[in-house]
């Protein structure tokens, strides 16, 4: 049985102007110690998905379908008091922003003292920052001990972050989402935290969810990744066949904006025009009006989440026959990675 | 924490330098001669000018000026080094010591204040939080029209309705007058209960504007820090909402109160006057106002002074309790 299994989730946020499908029947599933990665644009969905697995959404305005089992129990179904017992403990998060995600007022000692007290009634408030101090060496703050009693102000984005991932694992979590964790961060202190992510995955055995924009953080961390496009699954494939074999167009625009460095091009290629408003989303294929192969069947008719022969477990949803997604996708493969390949 | 401190306390003398110059030399343009309104319209000339030398008005402003600031220092070096007690002067009219008349009229005006303030955090706090929970439920939407009445509402009509109802026709309240917590005076009601029983209308008079003015801020303040990212951090990390409330939002939501109650505490001096004419409650708006009619500068300058180093003192007693707890604050 898998850790986490989510199952055709819808999240509906009603507005003024109308309803909002952030996030329309998306289902995937994450083994113990493995990693999955949710790729896609600003407003795919991604980031909403996993708020709703934690049950993180606005209340008011949010409606939820589906189902996410967590080892069989269905977070979507249980109690609020439940859902407080698995957050944090479980099933724990991490955020974009560690510049606004720790509270200003108090010390990182307390809100990682708050985390385990949280959680564990027969451990003593000593005991509690022993552990946090455990914790904050373990992701690598020095001088721990001292940097305990410190507030959030006085420590730089990067050690925000791992103070942020060691709240997040001071309790064994089964799953830890990743949130765009590096998102924030600039290039060398995002190799760390991805490192240092690593890392503990293979020292306790936890699943990740990686939320990211970016394919090569992907690249470096996740086992399968699935692409969000409008609230969709649009591709969800093992990293290496969707690195090698991409079968979606936006999985292509996606891999030919990476940058390269060693090339000299004058511009990034890009995906031209914007993604769809989630209002007022174009019929058929959400993809069609900024795809280059659109057809007349993706303006008129939505494709389902099918199987790629010959390659099980690579889901795509396009209309593109295999001939054309087989020379397009090795096209972009051969310019983008052919030394990697 | 304490390079802080003395920064702040500089700066503080700097500021009572500052205010007593100026309100000195405003008082001192303007075109009346107090000796001539102190003696009365028979005076000859030469009584006026007595007078003017006995009360020091025919002096420059500067040696006025520094002969205030003399009597102000709590050190006198007139008959060897020694220490005295800071006076303010005396009054021109009554001859009285200022130091007395504000004596007396201090505590009424500390208890209206300070009452009101508390008064105005009590119905604030709760309801700028309640409504922050249910924004656009019928509780909200009940207490941002109470906050319209209540910021439209001059104090002076407040007043006169509620004395008109509560005192005059339902007898629940006195209708006007004050009472003293400590020293009873003869022939009057006196003692802590005499004391609220008499300031209970002034405090919901003066409290009416600021209560709104709060409730609207709390709520604003609330609404906003429930959507920052650490509380949804705590929430991940499983709080239950009563922690989310009080540890995360309610101590990041309130530091603002805190500022700003101790400038609001400052400009609610000023509008104690109204309240205080409407309950005749003789305060320091009263008094002001009394010296003002009168020309009676020492008087003026006094009160300026007291007030100006009361608010001084509140806003440094503020920003110490605002570095305390707000901790990036500190180090700045």
């Amino acid at each position: 049985m898998a850790l986490l299994e989510v199952k055709d989730l819808k999240t509906y946020f009603t507005t003024d102007d109308g309803i909002v499908k952030a996030v329309d029947g998306v289902s995937f599933s994450v083994e113990k110690g493995r990693t999955l990665g949710i790729v896609g644009e600003s407003g795919s969905g991604k980031s909403v998905t996993c708020l709703s697995v934690m049950g993180l959404n606005p209340k008011r305005s949010a409606m939820i379908s589906g189902q996410a089992l967590f080892k069989g129990e269905d977070l979507l179904r249980v109690s609020p008091a439940r859902l407080r017992e698995v957050r944090g403990n479980e099933i724990s998060m991490i955020f974009q922003d560690p510049m606004t995600s720790l509270n200003p007022v108090h010390t990182i000692g307390r809100q990682l003292v708050e985390a385990v007290l949280l959680h564990n009634d027969d451990v003593s408030k000593a005991q509690a920052k022993a552990r946090a101090i455990e914790a904050l060496k373990a992701v690598g703050i020095p001088r721990a001990e001292r940097r305990v009693d410190d507030y959030p102000h006085q420590f730089s984005g990067g050690m925000r972050q791992r103070v942020m991932i060691a709240m997040a694992l001071i309790n064994n979590p089964d799953l830890l989402i990743a949130d765009e964790p590096t998102t924030a961060l600039d290039v060398t202190t995002q190799a760390q935290i991805l490192k240092l992510m690593n890392d503990l995955q293979e020292r306790f055995g936890s699943a990740i969810i990686i939320i990211t924009h970016d394919l090569g953080v992907v690249a470096e961390t996740a086992d399968e990744v699935v692409v969000m496009y409008a609230g969709k699954i649009q591709e969800q494939a093992p990293v290496g066949d969707l690195f090698n074999e991409p079968q979606h167009p936006y999985s292509w625009g996606l891999l030919g904006s990476l940058p390269r460095l060693d090339e000299d091009v004058e511009r990034l290629a890009q995906i031209p025009g914007q993604p769809p408003s989630l209002l007022r989303p174009p019929q058929g294929c959400k993809f069609h009006p900024r795809c280059a192969y659109a057809m007349e069947v993706c303006r008129a008719t939505e494709p389902e989440l099918l199987e790629a022969e010959g390659h099980g477990g690579h889901l795509f949803r396009c209309w593109l026959d295999q001939e054309t997604r087989d020379r397009e996708g090795s096209r972009v493969r051969q310019t983008r990675f052919a030394e990697v390949a | 924490m304490i390079r802080y401190v003395i920064r702040r306390l500089i700066w503080a003398c700097v500021l009572f330098l500052a205010v007593t110059v100026i309100s000195f030399i405003l008082f001192f343009l303007i075109p009346a001669n107090p000796a001539q309104l102190v003696c009365g319209r028979a005076c000859n000339p030469e009584t006026i000018k007595r007078v003017a030398h006995y009360l020091g008005t025919d002096r420059p402003v500067y040696v006025q000026y520094g002969k205030f600031l003399g009597r102000l220092m709590p050190i006198s070096f007139t008959g060897g080094f020694h220490f005295k007690e800071p006076s303010l002067g005396h009054s021109f009219v009554s001859r009285t010591s200022v130091n007395y008349i504000i004596g007396q009229a201090a505590p009424i005006t500390a208890s209206l204040v300070l009452g009101g303030a508390v008064l105005w955090m009590l119905i604030a706090l709760p309801v700028g939080i309640l409504s922050a929970l249910r924004p656009r439920s019928l509780l909200d939407r009940t207490s941002m029209t109470f906050v319209l009445i209540g910021i439209s509402a001059h104090p002076i009509w407040l007043g006169l309705i509620f004395s008109y109802f509560f005192g005059y026709k339902w007898h629940i309240t006195p209708i006007a007058g004050y009472a003293n917590f400590f020293t009873p005076m003869i022939g009057q009601p006196s003692g802590p209960w005499q004391w609220f029983y008499h300031l209970i209308l002034p405090w919901f008079t003066f409290a009416a504007l600021f209560s709104a003015l709060y409730v609207r801020m709390i709520r604003a303040n609330v609404l906003d820090t429930m959507n920052e990212d650490y509380v949804r951090t705590a929430r991940a990390k499983g709080a239950p909402e009563r922690t989310v409330m009080i540890s995360h939002i309610l101590r990041n939501a309130l530091l603002p109160v805190v500022t700003m109650l101790g400038m609001d505490i400052a400009v609610a001096l000023g509008g104690a006057v109204f309240t205080e004419s409407v309950y005749s409650l003789p305060g320091l708006g009263r008094i002001s106002i009394n010296a003002l009619n009168n020309f009676d500068y020492s008087v003026i300058t006094g009160t300026i002074v007291f007030a100006t180093t009361a608010i001084i003192l509140i806003n440094l007693v503020v920003d110490l309790l605002y570095a305390w707890i707000d901790p990036r604050i500190r180090l700045a």
